[in-house]
This record gives C-alpha cells, sequence and structure tokens, in this order.
C-alpha cells in the first residue's frame, strides 16, 4: 500500500506544495540565485514533478532537461519531507539517486526547511495521510 | 609556474581561484611546510610553531571551506574547481592539503544533514572561524586496522569475527564510545571535532559502523603523542583514545544501516582529491628537475642537453598530465552523481601516487647528489610522497578491493 492513491494525486500535492514554496518563501529566489532547477522522477505511482525558481510543472511536461534530477519512490517522498529519511541515509541506500553538481544538492538542503514545515499541511489538503 | 591547461573551458573565475591558491601555496605554504619538516613532531603544533600562522592564514581566504556549501558560508565551489584548488594546494604543500581537507570532515558531514543545531554548533563556526583554532580530524585508522576500515564491498568487510579497537554503544539519549583510534589521525593532535567511522554492530563487521561528529572537548577524550615519521610532516597526526566519551545522538550523521554505502560515497570523494594531490607533488617536483636542468651543467654542458635528461623529463611530464586528466575527470564525474564510480576514484589514488612516487624519485635522480641533501626540496616531496602510496589506504589493498568491485560494477551504466 503506497501513501498516494495515484500519480495524479502525489502530482497535484506536489505542484501545490512546491507552487506555494517558491512563491512564498526564499526557496524562489535561492533557486534563481544558484540557478538552480530540480526534476523528481518519481515511481509507485510513475510521476514527474519539475520545479524552478519561477514555475512548477507535473507530468510529461516535467520530463525535461534541469540542473539536478533526483530519482525516488513516492513513498520515499513521503519520508523524506516528513524527515522520516535523512539524505546521506536516502543517498547511501539508493533510495534516491541523484544526477548533477553534489554541491549544489547540498547547498539548497539548508533553504528547503520550508518545503519540510509545509508538507504535512499540504498533505492534509489533499487527503493524504501525514505519518 | 604556470602550465598549459588542457581545459578550454576554464571560466575567469576558475582561472583566477586556481591562481590565488597557487600564490597562497607558493608563498605561504611551501615556506611553512619546510620549517616543520625540520621541526620534531611535537614542535609542530607547539603554541609558537609557524603552522598556526599557516592556518590562519588559510582560514582568512577561506581555504578551509572548500568542500562546504556557500549557503553555509563555505566557498561554495563547483567540483573542478575543488580539483583546480587542490592541485594547487598540493603543490604548496600535500601534508598541510590533507591537514585543511580533513578540518572542514565534521562540517562538511553535517552539512549532509540540513539539522538546525549542527548548523549552528558545527558548520556555521567552522565556516566563520579566522584563527584556525576550529578543525577537524577524520577518525577511521585504528591500531590494528587501517587499509581494511576502507574497503567497503570486500568480503572482509563484513566479517563479524573481525573485531574493532573502537566501538559506539547506544545509552539512552547519548551514544557512548569507548577504545582508540591510530596515530595516523590527521589533525588528532589539536582538532576540536572528530568526525568518528567506528563500529556499532559488531555482528557486522566493518559494515556495522557509524559516522558521527564528536566534540574533542568532551570528558573521556585523550589525546596521544604527536607521531614522528618519515613523510608529510607537516600533516601533524596522533591516537585519540575514548574512554566511556558520552556523545549526544544529534551527532549521528548515520548508522550501519548506510554506513558502507557513505563510507563508498566518502571514499569516491577523498581518493579522487588524493589523486588531485599527487598531481600537485608531482608537478611540484617536475617543475624543480626542469629548472635544476636547465641551470646544471654536467659533462661540459646543460643537464638539459643531455638527451637522457630529456627523455626523464617528458615521462615525467606525461605522468603529471595524466594524473591531472584522469583526476579531474574522476572527481567532476563522481561529484554529479549520488551514485560514484569508486573504482575510479581508486585508480586516481593508486595510479597517482605511485605516479608522484616515480616522478619524485626522477627528480631526485636528475639533482644527483643534490637530491638526497636537505638543501633542495624534492627530497621532501620524494618523502611526502611516497607516505601518500600508504595514506588513506595501501594501494595494494586499495587496488585489490577495487578490482573485486570491477567483476560486478563493470560495465557501469550510470
Amino acid at each position: 500500500m503506497t501513501v498516494f492513491k495515484d500519480s495524479e494525486q502525489m502530482q497535484a500535492m506536489l505542484k501545490d506544495l512546491w507552487t506555494h514554496v517558491i512563491k512564498e518563501t526564499d526557496v524562489g529566489p535561492k533557486l534563481k540565485e544558484y540557478d538552480v532547477n530540480y526534476k523528481f522522477v518519481i515511481n509507485e505511482p510513475n510521476g514527474f514533478v519539475y520545479v524552478d525558481a519561477d514555475q512548477v510543472l507535473t507530468g510529461a511536461e516535467a520530463n525535461r532537461e534541469a540542473v539536478i534530477t533526483m530519482e525516488l519512490s513516492g513513498d520515499t517522498v513521503h519520508q523524506f519531507w516528513l524527515k522520516q529519511l535523512k539524505l546521506p541515509v536516502a543517498l547511501a541506500t539508493r533510495k534516491v539517486k541523484t544526477k548533477g553538481p553534489i554541491p549544489k544538492v547540498l547547498k539548497m538542503l539548508p533553504y528547503l526547511k520550508s518545503v519540510h514545515d509545509s508538507y504535512p499541511v499540504y498533505c492534509a489538503k489533499h487527503g493524504i495521510h501525514a505519518n | 609556474m604556470h602550465y598549459l591547461d588542457l581545459n578550454i573551458e576554464l571560466t575567469k573565475e576558475d582561472i583566477m581561484l586556481k591562481e590565488a591558491a597557487h600564490e597562497f601555496a607558493r608563498d605561504v605554504m611551501r615556506p611553512v611546510a619546510q620549517e616543520m619538516d625540520r621541526m620534531t613532531a611535537a614542535e609542530t603544533v607547539a603554541p609558537d610553531s609557524p603552522f598556526w600562522e599557516f592556518k590562519k592564514k588559510a582560514y582568512e581566504l577561506d581555504f578551509h571551506t572548500i568542500l562546504i556549501p556557500d549557503s553555509y558560508g563555505g566557498m561554495g565551489l563547483s567540483p573542478l574547481q575543488q580539483a583546480l584548488v587542490a592541485e594547487e594546494l598540493a603543490w604548496g604543500s600535500v601534508g598541510l592539503l590533507v591537514d585543511l581537507a580533513v578540518a572542514a570532515f565534521p562540517a562538511y558531514l553535517a552539512s549532509l544533514v540540513p539539522d538546525e543545531e549542527l548548523i549552528d554548533e558545527i558548520i556555521v563556526p567552522f565556516c566563520e572561524c579566522r584563527d584556525g583554532k576550529i578543525a577537524g580530524c577524520w577518525a577511521i585508522t585504528e591500531p590494528m586496522h587501517g587499509s581494511d576500515t576502507i574497503t567497503p564491498g570486500y568480503p572482509s568487510f563484513h566479517d563479524p569475527n573481525i573485531p574493532s579497537d573502537c566501538n559506539i554503544a547506544d545509552d539512552g539519549d547519548c551514544y557512548v564510545v569507548n577504545g582508540q583510534k591510530a596515530a595516523w589521525v590527521s589533525g588528532a593532535p589539536y582538532a576540536t571535532h572528530a568526525a568518528l567511522f567506528t563500529r556499532m554492530d559488531e555482528g557486522m563487521g566493518h559494515a556495522g559502523s557509524g559516522i558521527m561528529i564528536v566534540p574533542l572537548d568532551l570528558p573521556g577524550v585523550k589525546r596521544g603523542a604527536p607521531l614522528e615519521k618519515m613523510g608529510q610532516r607537516d600533516d601533524p597526526q596522533g591516537e585519540l583514545f575514548f574512554d566511556n566519551v558520552r556523545v549526544p545522538k544529534k551527532y549521528l550523521i548515520v548508522g550501519p544501516e548506510a554506513y558502507e554505502a557513505m563510507l563508498d560515497i566518502t571514499l569516491s570523494m577523498t581518493t579522487a582529491l588524493m589523486g588531485m594531490g599527487a598531481v600537485g607533488v608531482a608537478r611540484a617536483a617536475f617543475e624543480e628537475a626542469l629548472a635544476y636542468a636547465k641551470n646544471r651543467v654536467q659533462g661540459g654542458k646543460a643537464l638539459i642537453e643531455h638527451q637522457d635528461v630529456q627523455k626523464k623529463l617528458f615521462n615525467m611530464f606525461g605522468k603529471v598530465e595524466l594524473t591531472r586528466q584522469m583526476s579531474r575527470a574522476a572527481h567532476v564525474y563522481n561529484q554529479n552523481t549520488s551514485t560514484p564510480a569508486e573504482e575510479y576514484s581508486v585508480l586516481c589514488k593508486v595510479y597517482g601516487t605511485q605516479s608522484a612516487f616515480e616522478v619524485t624519485s626522477e627528480a631526485i635522480q636528475i639533482f644527483g647528489g643534490n637530491g638526497v641533501t636537505r638543501e633542495y626540496i624534492v627530497e621532501k616531496l620524494f618523502r611526502d610522497a611516497r607516505a601518500m602510496m600508504i595514506e588513506d589506504g595501501a594501494n595494494d589493498i586499495l587496488a585489490i578491493a577495487a578490482g573485486h568491485k570491477l567483476i560486478g560494477s563493470y560495465p557501469r551504466r550510470d
């Protein structure tokens, strides 16, 4: 039993979350300053999420070149943003695979606190059990 | 001495960074390193040692943060820039480069975990430090274990019958550390924090270890005398002893569930950087030999006019260039993926340090009798290069472990 009901639910929730984060927190300006954008390639359920300083895309149009690509499962997405999984453990156990400069992955980490903080709120909004 | 860089895509920023690192290596590192080389190990870390002036100047220029993201106050270098700077600093002194690199280890590991307490306690103070007084060390080597602790993936790494000399036990809100790390811990004589890689689960062998930041002012930590050694005498090393040292759990970075793979990731960086260090040492020796050969007259003409010397210099030049290209490529590749191809980094270390040894040895040969005197730096470079063949894993064992890995991993697809 996966956390997300299906791809549509997962992508809609993540689009809503990231749109809030890039528009309302310092993540958007930092993505622009550091010239970073992300592509999340998610399996179980399958989906794509692309995030840059100005927009969030999902589905096929999100499957585009990005500075940092992260491959992970839907359940790992959930665990990571709920702080149930540390990044080094996720990387080491191959639950998250990244492509792109590791220094850029690391430099964005302190700014992603707002994603961690907002995640449970958006889970509730989209009817996803946050534990 | 400037060299032709075959990378035509270096930016102005890359070149300026490289030149700044070279100036620091030439004007600060090399003179301090040569002075420390003639001191006893205890004198190198005494209050009046020139080592502290080096630390202060290095920290003032941020060279202690080459591995730390700029979002925490580090230099935020790209992987290529890290390689450029590492070569230049090693040209000045590979021992002092190693000291700077391990000084950053606790902060670097903490940067993998965006925990606010670790950011405030470990990373930011380290980045803001300007007097060199906050420094880490990499505490992995043990009296009964050296290179075998850094062979993830090799069968012996999982052998529960191989006991550890240092252990972490779970005790409520703390971990308790007991045991010893061996005398080859760079920075141990004076470090404020250790990046401790040590056993947590005896039943899993070396794979049952964890990575933890240990403040070295905790009760129960003791240090051994600084180590007297042949090469890299400018890299202060010594033992660490832990007697019921209680470490708050927030300092654990990873436990046994991810240790082996995390060590793989760590080594993919450190062994490639050792390759860059080898380039710096070898290049220094090659440049010394070239300059000497142009001026020294033997047999009625300058050494450089002798065909055998020309051939020697070309072979030395080739080893420098090949090691540089390989080490840069492996480091940049592995810093662009979370599933590093560690065998390529090991190749940089094994081939690179062997090459540095050969190049420094040939430099002495070109210098003749002068090469074995302390009047010329090539004998120090030779001793430093020799130490590198054992440092961070003996080349023999690293090659065996990497060869074992190739059986399953070649050809890699990502």
